[in-house]
């Protein structure tokens, strides 16, 4: 009722598509296991996707021991749209459980705002929306 | 909204990512990540401030459950602060959901207590 109360104060079209939001993903991997994980992520409608090096901190006294420790990683930064955030998440749990060597941490981070309509389609992986412009 | 996780970043002079794991694991942090990043702060400024920026930085994310967050900031500010050597700035963004933590973190605890 509400929706249909802003609509009309708008003055939008009944079929006006209500733009999703986007979130910031970010997954820290093994090094070796970045690109698995690029590609397993373009699945869930990803476009663009940022890789870093980085350095785990975490202490793992034992590990490191064993000499079992691999502190080298991968950051992997993906804009993903809120619809697909938790799907992609619990896909990304169940491999870290079961890949081998493929644990990691991953987790979202809302975004406020983007600047840009073309951006925000592209990103957003809105083809519906970018054909209508057209 | 009421996020149970925060994500902390926090920039320092390159080197100084030790000084900032130290502290924050002093506060219940148990693991970050460090990246290496570049500084581009602009002449005017620096002249202006009396600071000389040391361009090469490292950037340390830290996930920690909300409860954590406050104590860490501010352990941060202490002690890589921008008036010691490590030029830190430290801010925190709000995470919605979170995979792959090794333990249990109080949140979840709780969560599972109440159920």
């Amino acid at each position: 009722m509400m929706e249909d109360n802003k609509r009309k104060k708008l003055r939008l079209p009944e079929r006006a598509v209500t733009p999703q939001k986007l979130k910031l993903l970010i997954t820290i991997v093994n090094k070796n296991k970045a690109e698995f994980y690029m590609d397993f992520l373009q699945s869930f409608e990803v476009n663009l996707q940022l890789k870093m090096n980085a350095r785990g901190t975490a202490n793992s006294e034992l590990l490191h021991y064993m000499g079992l420790e691999e502190s080298e990683k991968r950051v992997i930064f993906s804009l993903i749209r809120e619809d697909q955030a938790q799907p992609a998440l619990q896909a990304l749990e169940e491999k870290f459980a079961t890949l081998r060597g493929g644990k990691g941490i991953a987790y979202t981070v809302p975004l406020s705002s983007v600047a840009g309509v073309a951006i925000y389609q592209f990103l957003s992986n809105n083809k519906r929306m970018a054909k209508e412009k057209k | 909204m009421d996020y149970a996780y925060e994500m902390i970043v926090c920039i320092v002079n390159d080197g100084f990512s030790d000084a900032v794991m130290d502290a924050a694991k002093e506060f219940g942090a148990s693991g970050g990540t460090v990246m290496f990043a570049r500084g581009t702060a602009t002449h005017e400024a620096e002249d202006f401030f009396k600071i000389a920026i040391h361009p090469e930085k490292e950037m340390v994310m830290i996930l920690v459950p909300k409860e954590l967050k406050d104590n860490i900031l501010h352990a941060l500010y202490r002690s890589v602060g921008l008036k010691t050597p490590g030029q830190g700035i430290a801010f925190s963004l709000p995470v919605d959901s979170v995979v792959g933590l090794s333990h249990p973190t109080n949140a979840e605890e709780k969560a599972e207590e109440e159920t």
